[in-house]
């Protein structure tokens, strides 16, 4: 009896010690073949990272030819000569340096050569010089910093409209360009004092950007060296923001006053779970209509007559508008990345302002120069040229591992459903050297928001030699 | 009347019992001891050198330095890395804080924020790269034997190793699953498996090359596997550990921007 328990036991323990797998054991050994031989042959040794001063900054070489293929019979002509081509071979630095204890120097420049059909060889606008930034930072007590110069000062969440980025409007060097790289990376800072202050949980900025030149008009070819301080700093500004870590949501308060009035901005983002990121930006101010400040500035700039007849908006006057930009992340197990994100303009054009926009330039060719404008300056000013909008975005990297990676935008008009996109790949042959080829497209028909824009399909093909 | 002998049952129930409570307890501790090989206790930076090997030839090499230090009010690590190499990525920084997680462009100058499945995208993920308390984040029970079982090394020795499973006990759990092998007695990691939610192998680990570093026995090469393609094979390669006081005002979003060659 004794004998028969203590076998029991014994198998029963033997149980119990190996809890059943439900599968055949495989051979764990067996991953080893996968490492490769370079593997095994490569030096034992890890080379000392720390020996490798870490870099502060970029710098390279970079061509880029763009294209465009114009689209026919416009709803609303274009009074101007519209590009076929350009080529930008730039040279671009973007460093900082530590020149004492608790001081920092940064530079950020671009300096370009343009060729195209609609640029003289040589003119004013065959040689490009933007300076971005240039700035002294001093850390006077720890996470404690005063800054002055011009600085490249950044707001928002959001990937396709940053209402709350105060500092956005008229950044942009080359309106007429596609190149997403000087859309995107070749922003104009602003010069200011700035303070900012971080602490374990948060943080709090103010910046001064003072007024030093007169605004400057839209779509002139500046000189080759003009830092362009009439679009930077053509009013006082005044900049606060204080943002908080609570809930997980890292809400950003932020206040700016201009010559518009005192603007109120709210960011927020969230985990919504293991692959969704919610994020939300809203900003609001008193303001005129898009038009009405359009046609104020082109007056004041002198680029547009006094008493330009052509309003589109039917609202007049002041009132308080919102900009809301609100979206979400998606990644899923694969490396695809996707943002949908909807952009409220208050201040921008409705669907029946878009129609009277189409139905004036139709009637009058005198009036096209006018109502171009208007989109020019909602370009300029970084603002949706309508009131509502969709965006979308994938990223996809490493399509071929280490080597290509992929993304694409599109803008849609809910009204019309009319759509422009952009899809991009960029290839890195080596350490030193990417190649990129962005294509883009209008969708629409010619009474449409997209289609109505002057080119249909547009290139670019860029070349980049890191330094 | 008969008197019930409730010996054997009482026996059956401790020979069932013990072994899983034992397992269960040493599991965690076995996962906790392999930790403080990988991690230093203190706050630290570490330089990484990433080489990523497809079909056997290496391709690209990405150098980064992470700032890392446990977070006191749960246990886990806050990390920070900062991109120096290749100069297509120098400056790109990276802030990795429970959930909150931001990625840093310096060429555009915005700020991202990421969500954690981000952490497993590319050869060598964001996820492989900072440094992580497994015992904070996993669940760990004994699946071999409690005497261990033989397994090679990355260098073909063989080793005695506890095999354990490791399951999320919380949302900030990188991956779904794991199974994770440590060697008996001197606690190091000789072996990872790391699965998704769903079941799908992501990354096999092999950890080698323990060098002294930070008062500590820990690896200075992983050998990561793609489980999905595996002829993507990326070498770990750390070296230049250094502790460091690190205040908690860097593991900010805002703070990004900001650093630079600390």
């Amino acid at each position: 009896m004794m004998r028969r328990q203590a076998t029991l036991l014994l198998l029963l323990f033997c149980l119990a010690a190996h809890p059943a797998r439900g599968e055949e054991p495989r051979d764990e050994n067996e991953d080893l073949e996968l490492i490769p031989q370079a593997v095994r042959n490569a030096p034992q040794e890890a080379p000392s990272t720390e020996e490798r001063a870490a870099p502060g900054g970029r710098a390279f070489l970079e061509n880029a030819l763009t294209g465009w293929v114009k689209r026919k019979g416009l709803a609303v002509p274009v009074p101007d000569r519209v590009g076929s081509w350009q080529n930008r071979t730039s040279a671009d630095m973007d460093y900082s340096w530590q020149i004492a204890p608790q001081l920092r120097l940064g530079l950020s420049d671009r300096l370009s050569l343009f060729e195209g059909n609609v640029i003289d060889f040589p003119s004013a606008g065959t040689l490009r010089n933007d300076f971005r930034e240039g700035v002294i930072s001093w850390e006077f007590a720890p996470r404690s910093y005063l800054e002055a110069g011009r600085i490249n000062l950044k707001s928002g969440t959001a990937l396709g409209y940053n209402p709350t980025d105060y500092f956005k409007a008229r950044t942009t060097v080359n309106l007429a360009s596609i190149d997403p790289s000087a859309l995107r990376e070749n922003r104009l800072g602003t010069v200011m004092v700035l303070a900012q202050k971080i602490w374990d949980n948060g943080s709090a900025t103010v910046a001064f950007a003072p007024k030093l030149q007169n605004s400057s008009p839209l779509a002139r070819t500046p000189a080759s060296l003009d830092p362009l301080l009439g679009q930077t700093n053509s009013e006082n500004r005044l900049f606060a923001s204080a943002s908080y870590s609570i809930a997980e949501l890292s809400p950003q308060l932020l206040l700016f006053h201009d010559d518009i009035g005192t603007h109120i901005g709210v960011n927020v983002s969230r985990v919504l779970s293991s692959g969704i990121v919610g994020y939300l930006e809203w900003s609001g101010v008193r303001e005129e209509s898009l038009t009405e400040r359009a046609i104020g500035f082109g007056q004041e700039t002198r680029a547009l007559p006094p008493g330009i007849p052509v309003v589109p908006q039917g609202a007049r006057g002041k009132g308080f508008k919102n900009d809301v930009a609100v979206g979400a992340s998606w990644t899923g197990i694969s490396k695809l990345t996707v943002n949908l994100e909807y952009h409220y303009h208050q201040a921008g054009l409705n669907g029946r302002e878009f129609d009277r926009w189409i139905t004036l330039g139709k009637r009058s060719s005198a009036l096209s120069s006018e109502l171009w404008y208007l989109r020019q300056y909602a370009a300029d000013q970084q603002e949706p040229f309508m009131q509502h909008q969709i965006f979308l975005r994938f990223d996809y990297p490493d399509a071929i591992p280490s080597r290509l990676n992929t993304s694409g935008v599109l803008f849609i008009s809910p009204y019309d459903g009319s759509s422009l996109t952009q899809l991009a790949a960029q290839y890195f042959i080596s350490r030193e050297w990417t190649v990129g080829a962005y294509v883009g497209g209008t969708f629409g028909g010619r009474n449409t928001v997209m289609g109505s824009l002057p080119w249909r399909v547009s290139g670019v093909l860029q070349v980049v030699r890191y330094l | 009347m008969k008197k019930v002998n409730l010996s054997l049952p009482i026996i059956l129930l401790l020979f069932f019992a013990v072994p899983y409570a034992f397992s269960a307890e040493s599991a965690q501790n076995i996962i906790t001891r392999s930790d403080a090989v990988r991690n230093p206790a203190e706050p630290f930076q570490v330089g990484l050198r990433l080489t990523e090997y497809v079909n056997g030839a290496a391709r690209n090499e990405v150098i980064l330095r992470v700032y890392s230090k446990i977070d006191q009010g749960t246990g886990q690590y806050k990390n920070l890395v900062r991109y120096l190499e290749p100069p297509r990525d120098a400056g790109k920084a990276v802030l990795m804080s429970g959930t909150t997680m931001w990625f840093y462009d310096p060429a555009s100058r915005t700020s991202v924020r990421i969500s954690p499945q981000q952490r497993l995208i590319g050869q060598a993920a964001e996820g492989d790269v900072v440094t992580v308390n497994f015992a904070r984040d996993y669940q760990a029970k004994l699946v071999g034997p409690p005497e261990g079982e033989m397994l090679n090394d990355a260098d073909r020795k063989p080793r005695k190793c506890w095999h354990l499973e490791l399951t999320p006990s919380n949302d900030s759990a990188i991956y779904g699953r794991a199974e994770y092998w440590v060697e008996k007695d001197s606690y190091r990691p000789v072996k990872g498996k790391f699965y998704s939610d769903s079941g799908r192998l992501l990354k096999i680990a092999y950890y080698h090359n323990f060098e002294e570093q930070l008062g500590a026995q820990r690896p200075a090469e992983i050998i990561l596997i793609d489980g999905v393609n595996p002829k993507l094979v990326t070498t770990m390669n750390l070296s230049g550990y250094k502790a460091k006081k690190i205040p908690d005002s860097w593991y900010q979003r805002e703070f990004l921007p900001r650093l630079k060659g600390e």
